[in-house]
């Protein structure tokens, strides 16, 4: 039993060597990379641009939508609108979580080198990443059992706190807002051979 | 790159394009449909002759792709009932009947060419889901349905 143990423990401990190392070499960005910086500021921008955007929230959670289809004499439709709108609500979630974590990561390894944030800032940023990371989880259970139009409001202030934070956070990035329409990716009249 | 010369140029294309071609196609989905059925699905290049004869044929590109943007947002941001309306009225327009239409766009999923290249994969996966949505509830629609032995059809039906 007590080599059981022993084995386990050891076992355990490689495993999160190993985890470790591959955290480690896996996100080896070279510090102040012009990579990461990018990376950070398309996210940001999708955030702020798209995915909390009040257009897309009001498309997303649309009461005249499900009036209207709840007017049409078809449970079939019902469901499937329901269930639709669900799969969206969730995908919704899932990509602010992402784009909200690239914002994270890059702040944890790389913001020092672009702005002076005080200490007391830092430390309301991290709260403010974690408490959304946890808001968009448990937003996303909501969806899942309640529905998306039964956590409409519970969205609505999340894209709230979500847009506060994007604003603190891309201060270190804004600069690179200028410079913006370079950062593009090529239209595609910029692929017609001349 | 564009410069400010070629940005310019793009807008007087656009405003151009709108005037002469646009205005003229009443509804959004149709507009869409149009806008997309101009892009080469190998390049995502646009071509219209018109209009590259009258600025450049990348002027009149990008003027075209920003057009498609613009036209892409209207139809997403549509309520769905204005949606059923207008997939309804674009049935109507291609003399096809419901029932076919309806096999057809739920079978091959064509909506999925008209996404300009560039959106953001949530707002094509939710207009995806609106198109989807419309032809199940045109499916409820009593002229839907295929009746028993009908012969008015003048085209065959699709295989499915």
């Amino acid at each position: 039993m007590s080599l059981f143990l022993l084995f386990s423990l050891l076992g355990a401990g490689f495993l999160l060597v190993l985890y470790a190392f591959l955290t480690r070499t896996s996100s080896s960005v070279p510090e102040g990379s012009a990579q990461s910086l990018l990376v950070a500021h398309r996210a940001l921008r999708r955030l702020q641009q798209t995915l909390l955007a009040p257009y897309t929230v009001d498309c997303i959670f649309s009461e005249s939508d499900l009036d209207f289809v709840l007017s049409v004499d078809s449970p079939e439709v019902h469901q499937l609108f329901l269930l639709e709108r669900r799969r969206i609500a969730l995908l919704w979630v899932d990509q602010i979580r992402g784009e909200i974590l690239s914002l994270m990561r890059f702040h944890r390894s790389q913001s020092g080198f672009y702005a002076d944030l005080s200490p007391s800032a830092e430390l309301s940023l991290i709260t403010g990443f974690w408490s959304l990371l946890l808001v968009c989880r448990s937003l996303q259970f909501l969806i899942y059992f309640r529905g998306p139009f039964a956590t409409r409001a519970i969205a609505g202030k999340a894209v709230l706190a979500a847009g506060r934070l994007c604003q603190t956070a891309g201060k270190p990035i804004v600069f690179l807002d200028a410079f913006s329409t370079g950062l593009n990716p090529p239209s595609p009249g910029s692929q017609v051979s001349k | 790159m564009m410069g400010v010369r070629e940005y310019r140029e793009v807008d007087a294309a656009m405003a151009d394009f709108r005037q002469r071609t646009l205005a003229a196609i009443s509804r959004p989905l149709d507009r869409l449909i149009y806008l997309s059925s101009m892009r080469d699905c190998n390049t995502g290049v646009y071509y219209h002759e018109g209009l590259s004869a009258r600025f450049s044929e990348e002027v009149a590109c990008e003027a075209l792709a920003r057009c498609h943007f613009e036209v892409f947002h209207e139809v997403s941001a549509m309520p769905l009932g204005d949606l059923v309306s207008q997939m309804e009225a674009y049935v109507a327009s291609t003399h096809t009947h419901l029932s076919d239409f309806i096999a057809v766009w739920k079978g091959l999923e064509p909506y999925r060419v008209t996404i300009p290249v560039d959106i953001d994969p949530l707002l094509t996966e939710f207009l995806f889901s609106n198109f989807k949505l419309a032809l199940a509830i045109l499916e409820t629609r009593p002229n839907s349905r295929l009746e028993g032995g009908r012969v008015s059809s003048p085209q065959p039906i699709p295989v499915r």
